[in-house]
């Protein structure tokens, strides 16, 4: 990425524009339903080995540049990891590749919680 | 027969029992590490469909009651849901079973979290090829 893309970022970086940098859990379950998102899972194979979200693409952040060509385009890409932290990170990187990028704030932990019980039936999962 | 074996077990049940019914997640990882004791997943479908964990066996609650010839009667079961609530209740009912049981106070949602990073690269590493 170049210098001029990150100086771009970062005087977006205002309060009134993290709107633009993340999205929640509800409004991110009912963007996946209507086929508007992808959910990209960016933890090490490890962890997604350990517990997995059967939805979206698994791409560890450290493999993320050598595999952009994985990334749909024409979709929201909903980067997560299990709080906030590195899909915040890899979300600044993809916004600065020109992809449409959020990061689901409450991160994976949260939307695990989110499903809990009936809710689960809340997800409509693609196969 | 069983409504006699639940008011025995309320009879018994005193501070050692309260604390004997509960596993908190160290002792879980390293039980289920050194095979000694089995995890169980007992969330409905739906929800194992959105989120599952790499080890352990999944058994739905409400299909328990016609599953249990597939537990190891010579391990400790832990049960477990997102929280704890739903794993108290299939823990009673396997106490009452005559299986060892627990549940795991911490529930799945402590066990993701407990396994991030790293953690969760050493205990994969730890359980080998006990993962699924």
């Amino acid at each position: 990425m170049n210098a001029v893309e990150i100086d771009e970022l970062a005087r977006k970086a205002a309060p009134a524009a993290m709107g633009e940098v993340r999205i929640g859990l509800d409004e991110f379950i009912q963007a996946y339903n209507e086929g508007k998102c992808e959910l990209i899972d960016i933890r090490m194979p490890e962890e997604t080995a350990i517990w997995q979200f059967n939805l979206g693409l698994r791409i560890p952040s450290n493999e993320l540049p050598e595999r952009l060509d994985e990334l749909p385009r024409e979709k929201l890409l909903v980067i997560a990891c299990p709080m906030s932290d590195r899909s915040n990170m890899v979300r600044s990187y993809l916004a600065a590749k020109g992809f449409q990028a959020k990061y689901l704030s409450g991160g994976l932990l949260g939307l695990a919680d989110r499903l809990k019980g009936g809710a689960a039936k809340s997800l409509k999962l693609r196969q | 027969m069983e409504r006699h074996a639940f008011a025995d077990y309320l009879r018994s049940f005193d501070y050692e029992e309260r604390l004997a019914m509960k596993i908190q997640l160290p002792e879980m990882f390293d039980l289920y590490a050194e095979g000694k004791a089995e995890l169980v997943d007992i969330r409905f479908r739906e929800e194992y469909a959105a989120w599952n964990l790499g080890f352990g066996l999944h058994i739905p609650l409400n299909e328990l009651p016609d599953r249990l010839e597939e537990l190891d009667r010579s391990k400790i079961i832990v049960t477990m849901c997102p929280h704890y609530d739903r794993a108290e209740i299939a823990r009673l009912y396997l106490i009452l079973q005559g299986f060892e049981s627990r549940y795991l106070t911490d529930g799945m949602l402590g066990i993701a979290n407990a396994l991030r990073g790293d953690r969760a690269r050493d205990y994969m590493n730890r359980i080998g090829d006990r993962r699924k």
